[in-house]
C-alpha cells in the first residue's frame, strides 16, 4: 500500500527559539530554498501543544510542531507523493532534508537540533488508512522497506500509536541510528 | 490505495437534499476544470457553499523584497476572477447559534487534520473556519459535515449568513425566554428559500434573550430579534423587539426598530417579507451600497415598513411559519448529570478562572464555563478532548461565542474543579474570559485578502503582554474590551469595543508603515449599543504602549463607577488625542526598521505589489502635507460633533475630504484652484475616472462619499447620526487618499 498524505515527524532536542524560525521560513520562500512551491508562513505560537510555526506549501507543509508537548519538525505531504521514491521514502527524505537545513540556520538562538533515533510516521487519510492494526498490516511492508533504506544495518522497531480516532500513526525507534546527514546521504 | 470514497461510505447517512446539493457542487467543480462553467458563476457557486478565497490566491505574493509569482501546477485555471484554482482557500462552516455537538466537534477536528493546517478557528459570528484548504477537497469535507448535520450552504456569498445568538440562551438568568427554537426555525426556514436567493449582498441575523446585555449584538445586524414578553388578557405572550438595518462595515449603522412587539407567529413570515423587499429593491450594481441598511436609508423606515407589510399581506401561507411553535422544546437540552454544589477548597488558579469564566445558570446547581481560546484558535487534539469533556461533564452540545471562545453549558457546579483541571492540562485553562486580555480579532493580513494590517499579530502581542498582568490589573482596566479589525470591513467588530483598532497603512518617506486607527468609546453592552469614533492612526508597533497609557489614565482619572465610554465622553476626544499623540511618530527607516514590518510578520510591510518610485520624494512632501491637514480636519469634525455643533462638524468633514482630494489632484494639475466644484470635477476626471483613486475591492466607493457630500452642499439639516456618518466617511476617504497616494506616487510627474 502506497498511501497519500504521509506525515513524518523528527523530534527536536533542547529548547530552541521556535518563533525565531518565522523569518527563516520567510527567507526559504523568498530564496526558493526547497524544490517545491512554498506559499506562506503562519505563526500559531499562541496555541498550546500544537503547530507553532508552519511553512505552508502547495505539495506539503513543514511544521514546527509541539503536539503532545513534544517539539519536532513535522513534514506533511498534502498532494500526490513523489512517484520516484514512493510515499514513505519520499516523505522521509523531504523531512530529513528540511531538518538538516533547519539545523544549519544560524539566526535563532538556541537553534534546532534533531535526534535520529525516533520518528513518527502518520497518514492523514481516515478513509483509506484508519488507525487500526489492519492498516498497519497493509502499510508495514512498504514502510519497512523504506526504513531499511534509511537506517541501513541499524535495527528498528515499529509500534502503532494513538487511539482509533487519531490519524493512523506509527512510532519508529532506531536506537543508535546515524546522524540525520548520514541517513539522508543513504537515500541520495 | 482503496477505491472507496467518502461519497460511497456516507451514502444514506446524509439528508437526501444536502447530498444532492454536494453532488451538484462536485459536478460544477468538474465543469469548471473543463472550462464549461464561467468563472464568475463558479465563484458565486462556491461562495454560497462557504468556499472562500484567501490571501495570495491571485498567484502573487510579496516576499518582503519583491512580488513573486506563485507558480501553481494548475496553470491558467481559475476558481473566480483573479483567483488561481490551486491556491489554498478558506472553508467557512456555519454553526447556527454557535451550537456544536461533541460528535460534530470530533468531525471538525478530523477535517482540520486532513484538509487544513491543523487549526480550527472560531469567528466573530460563531462560525468555524478552516484555512489553507484545496478546493478539490471541499466536496468530501462537506459530505463529512453533512453526515453529522452541518451544512456549509450559504456560509458566504449574497445570502443569509450564519444566525448568531446569545450563547446563554435557555440558561440565562435575565432572558425573557429561550430564543433557540425560534432562531433554529428561522435559520432552516430561510436556508435555500426562494426569497433569499436574489440578494445584492449578504444578510445577517442575530437573536438576543435580553435587551441590556451584550451577548446577541443585535444592534449591528441586518435583522435583530430581542425576546420580549407582554401580557394580553392576563396571559403572557411571546414576541420580539424586531430591528432592521444595522451593520458595521466601513460605515457603522445602528439597527432601526421595525416593530416594538412582533408576535412569535409573525417571526418567519415577516422576515420572509423583508427578504422579498430586500431582494426586489436592494442595490444590485454597487456592492458598496447593497446591504439592507442602505435600502432602509433610501426609503426611510415608514416607507420600508409599508412595503414590507404590503408584501406580508401578499405572501402565500406556509405551514412552516407556525408549525414549530407546537413544540418549542425540541431544541431544549437536558443535563447529563445531577446538579451539585461547589467544593469549598480550591486552588488560586481555579478561583481566578471561576471568577471570570464561570456563570451560574438559572437552573440551580448548574453553571456555564467558558473556554478562553487564544485568538479563537484550537488544535484538533484540544477539540477532541473538549468534546470528550462535554460528553462526560455537561450537555453534549457546546456553543461558540462572538468573542471567539467556547462555552460549556449544564456543568454541575461540583464538577467545575475537575473540568478546570482537565482544561488546564490541555493548555486551555486561561482565566480572563471577556476581559481586556480576551481580545477579539478577525484574520487580517494572516489569511484575508482584504486585510491591511495584522489584526491577529497585534491581538497576539497584546494578549501576550496582558495575560501575565491579570492579577495586578485594576478591575476597571481588566473589564475593558479590545477588538481588532484588519481593515475597514470591521470583521473584528472594533466599533463596539472600549479600545478598537482598525488596520490602515501610512506612507512615511516613500515607505509603507502598518498602522491602526484607534477607535474609542464604543459599547458592547446593550447588544452593541454604541459605536466609537476614530482618534487617529498609530503605528502598529506603538499600539501596545497606547493601550497601556490609556488604561493607566483611565484607572487614574475615572470617576466612581464610570465606564470607559463615559470617561471618553467626559474628558473628550481632544484629551485622548493629546495622550496618544506622542505615539504617532514614526522614526526613519534607517533609524528603526521594526516600524516597517507588522506584528508576527518580519517581512517588510506592503499591502500590494506596487512600490514607491524614487521621484516620489518631492511629491510626497506636498501630498503628505495635504493629507495630514485633512486628517486634522476629520478630528476637528469629531470634536465639533461632541460639542453638538452638527452643521459645523459636517462641514468640517466635507472640508477634510475636499482637502485630501485637492492635495492628490493638484499633483496632476498644478493650476488647480480652491473652488470646491472645480476641485471635485478635476478630482473626478483625473483620478476617479482614470481609476487611480480606486479601491481594488470597493471600486469608487470612497470617492462617492465626497461626491455625495459635495452635491448635498450646506442645505442638509444634519442629525447626530448623519453627522457621525459623514465623519466616518471622511475618515475612510482620507485613508483611501493615503492608499491612492501610495499607488500613484510613482506615476506622478
Amino acid at each position: 500500500m502506497q498511501p497519500e498524505k504521509v506525515q513524518v515527524k523528527i523530534f527536536s532536542q533542547g529548547t530552541p527559539d521556535v518563533p525565531g524560525y518565522v523569518p527563516v521560513f520567510q527567507r526559504w520562500i523568498r530564496e526558493h530554498v526547497l524544490d517545491e512551491l512554498l506559499i506562506d508562513v503562519v505563526d500559531y505560537s499562541h496555541v498550546v501543544d500544537g503547530p507553532e510555526v508552519t511553512l505552508i506549501g502547495h505539495e506539503s507543509d513543514y511544521v514546527l510542531d509541539r503536539a503532545e508537548g513534544k517539539l519536532g519538525l513535522l513534514y506533511a505531504s498534502k498532494r500526490a507523493s513523489d512517484p520516484k521514491n514512493g510515499a514513505f521514502l519520499g516523505a522521509i527524505k523531504r523531512a530529513l532534508r528540511a531538518a538538516i537545513l533547519l539545523e544549519k540556520e544560524s539566526g535563532p538562538t538556541p537553534p534546532l537540533a534533531f535526534g535520529s533515533d525516533k520518528i513518527v510516521v502518520r497518514i492523514a487519510d481516515r478513509l483509506n488508512a484508519p488507525n487500526s492494526d489492519t492498516t498497519l498490516e497493509k502499510v508495514a511492508p512498504s514502510l519497512r522497506e523504506s526504513l531499511s533504506q534509511v537506517y541501513g544495518a541499524t535495527p528498528f522497531t515499529l509500534a502503532r500509536i494513538g487511539s482509533p480516532s487519531d490519524l493512523f500513526g506509527v512510532e519508529i525507534s532506531a536506537p543508535g541510528a546515524a546522524p540525520l546527514g548520514e541517513l539522508l546521504a543513504r537515500l541520495a | 490505495m482503496s477505491a472507496t470514497s467518502w461519497k460511497q461510505v456516507l451514502s444514506g447517512k446524509i439528508r437526501e437534499d444536502w447530498a444532492r446539493e454536494i453532488d451538484i457542487y462536485e459536478t460544477q467543480i468538474e465543469l469548471r476544470k473543463k472550462g464549461k462553467l464561467e468563472e464568475k458563476i463558479f465563484a458565486e457557486t462556491r461562495l454560497r457553499r462557504g468556499v472562500y478565497g484567501q490571501r495570495y490566491d491571485n498567484g502573487q505574493r510579496h516576499d518582503g523584497e519583491n512580488s513573486q509569482t506563485l507558480t501553481y501546477p494548475c496553470g491558467e485555471l481559475t476558481k473566480g476572477p483573479m483567483t488561481v484554482w490551486d491556491a489554498p482557500g478558506m472553508q467557512r462552516i456555519k454553526l447556527p447559534m454557535g451550537r456544536v455537538t461533541a460528535d460534530q466537534l470530533d468531525v471538525l477536528c478530523d477535517l482540520a487534520e486532513e484538509y487544513s493546517d491543523q487549526i480550527l478557528h472560531v469567528t466573530t459570528r460563531q462560525d468555524i473556519q478552516l484555512h489553507f484548504v484545496h478546493i478539490e477537497d471541499t466536496p468530501d469535507l462537506m459530505r463529512r459535515l453533512a453526515a453529522v448535520g452541518i451544512t456549509t450552504r450559504e456560509a458566504c456569498g449574497n445570502s443569509v449568513r450564519n444566525t448568531t445568538s446569545c450563547p446563554y440562551s435557555g440558561v440565562c438568568n435575565t432572558e425573557a425566554f429561550d430564543t433557540t427554537p425560534y432562531a433554529h426555525a428561522l435559520t432552516f426556514f430561510l436556508l435555500g428559500h426562494d426569497d433569499t436567493q436574489d440578494f445584492g449582498r449578504k444578510f445577517k441575523i442575530a437573536f438576543s434573550g435580553c435587551k441590556d446585555n451584550a451577548c446577541g449584538l443585535t444592534n449591528f445586524h441586518d435583522l435583530g430579534c430581542i425576546a420580549k414578553l407582554r401580557e394580553v388578557n392576563g396571559k403572557p405572550e411571546r414576541g420580539f423587539e424586531y430591528y432592521v438595518g444595522g451593520g458595521l462595515g466601513s460605515v457603522p449603522q445602528s439597527a432601526q426598530l421595525f416593530d416594538e412587539f412582533l408576535p412569535e407567529s409573525e417571526l418567519l413570515p415577516m422576515t420572509q417579507a423583508i427578504c422579498r423587499v430586500f431582494a426586489r429593491l436592494g442595490e444590485k450594481e454597487n456592492r458598496a451600497r447593497a446591504r439592507i441598511k442602505f435600502l432602509l436609508k433610501k426609503l426611510g423606515m415608514e416607507e420600508f415598513r409599508r412595503l414590507v407589510l404590503e408584501e406580508r399581506a401578499q405572501l402565500r401561507p406556509d405551514p412552516r411559519w407556525t408549525s414549530y411553535l407546537r413544540d418549542l422544546s425540541h431544541t431544549d437540552e437536558k443535563p447529563l448529570r445531577a446538579p451539585s454544589e461547589a467544593s469549598k477548597t480550591a486552588s488560586a488558579g481555579f478561583k481566578r478562572w471561576q471568577l471570570s469564566n464561570v456563570q451560574a445558570q438559572r437552573q440551580k446547581g448548574y453553571v456555564t464555563a467558558k473556554v478562553t481560546l487564544p485568538l479563537g484558535d484550537f488544535t484538533p487534539s484540544q477539540g477532541r478532548k473538549i468534546a470528550d469533556l462535554a460528553r462526560r461533564y455537561a450537555e453534549v452540545s457546546l456553543r461558540t461565542t462572538v468573542e471567539q471562545n467556547l462555552l460549556f453549558r449544564w456543568v454541575p457546579e461540583g464538577d467545575l474543579p475537575a473540568l478546570y483541571t482537565e482544561l488546564a492540562a490541555m493548555g486551555l485553562g486561561d482565566s480572563g474570559a471577556d476581559t481586556i486580555s480576551d481580545i477579539t480579532a478577525c484574520p487580517g493580513t494572516d489569511t484575508c485578502k482584504l486585510g491591511i494590517s495584522s489584526s491577529r499579530g497585534l491581538a497576539g502581542e497584546l494578549r501576550k503582554r496582558l495575560l501575565p498582568l491579570q492579577e495586578s490589573l485594576d478591575p476597571a482596566a481588566s473589564a475593558l474590551h479590545i477588538k481588532c479589525s484588519g481593515c475597514f470591513n470591521s470583521c473584528g467588530q472594533h466599533h463596539v469595543a472600549d479600545l478598537g483598532f482598525l488596520g490602515v497603512s501610512r506612507n512615511v518617506s516613500g515607505r509603507r508603515v502598518p498602522h491602526f486607527q484607534l477607535v474609542v468609546g464604543g459599547e458592547i453592552a446593550g447588544n452593541g449599543r454604541s459605536y466609537g469614533l476614530a482618534i487617529g492612526a498609530i503605528p502598529s508597533k506603538r499600539v501596545p504602549d497606547v493601550v497601556q497609557r490609556l488604561t493607566d489614565t483611565f484607572v487614574k482619572d475615572k470617576q466612581p463607577n464610570e465606564s470607559f465610554a463615559k470617561f471618553v465622553e467626559r474628558i473628550g476626544k481632544k484629551a485622548i488625542k493629546k495622550i496618544v499623540d506622542e505615539y504617532t511618530q514614526v522614526p526613519s527607516y534607517e533609524e528603526d526598521r521594526s516600524y516597517y514590518s507588522d506584528w508576527g510578520d518580519p517581512r517588510e510591510y506592503t499591502i500590494g505589489d506596487l512600490g514607491v518610485g524614487e521621484c516620489a520624494g518631492e511629491v510626497v512632501s506636498f501630498t503628505q502635507f495635504g493629507l495630514a491637514a485633512s486628517e486634522r480636519e476629520v478630528f476637528e469634525a469629531q470634536v465639533l460633533l461632541d460639542e453638538g455643533k452638527l452643521g459645523e462638524a459636517a462641514s468640517r468633514a466635507y472640508s477634510a475630504m475636499l482637502q485630501a482630494a485637492r492635495s492628490l489632484a493638484r499633483q496632476k494639475n498644478p493650476n488647480l484652484g480652491e473652488d470646491p466644484s472645480e476641485v471635485v470635477n478635476d478630482f473626478k476626471t483625473n483620478l476617479v475616472d482614470t481609476k487611480e483613486f480606486w479601491d481594488p475591492f470597493a471600486g469608487a466607493k470612497f470617492a462617492q462619499y465626497l461626491f455625495r457630500a459635495h452635491s448635498e452642499g450646506a442645505h442638509v439639516a444634519h442629525t447626530p447620526e448623519s453627522a457621525h456618518q459623514l465623519i466616518e466617511e471622511a475618515q475612510l476617504f482620507v485613508d483611501a487618499a493615503h492608499q491612492a497616494y501610495s499607488r500613484i506616487g510613482t506615476s506622478l510627474p
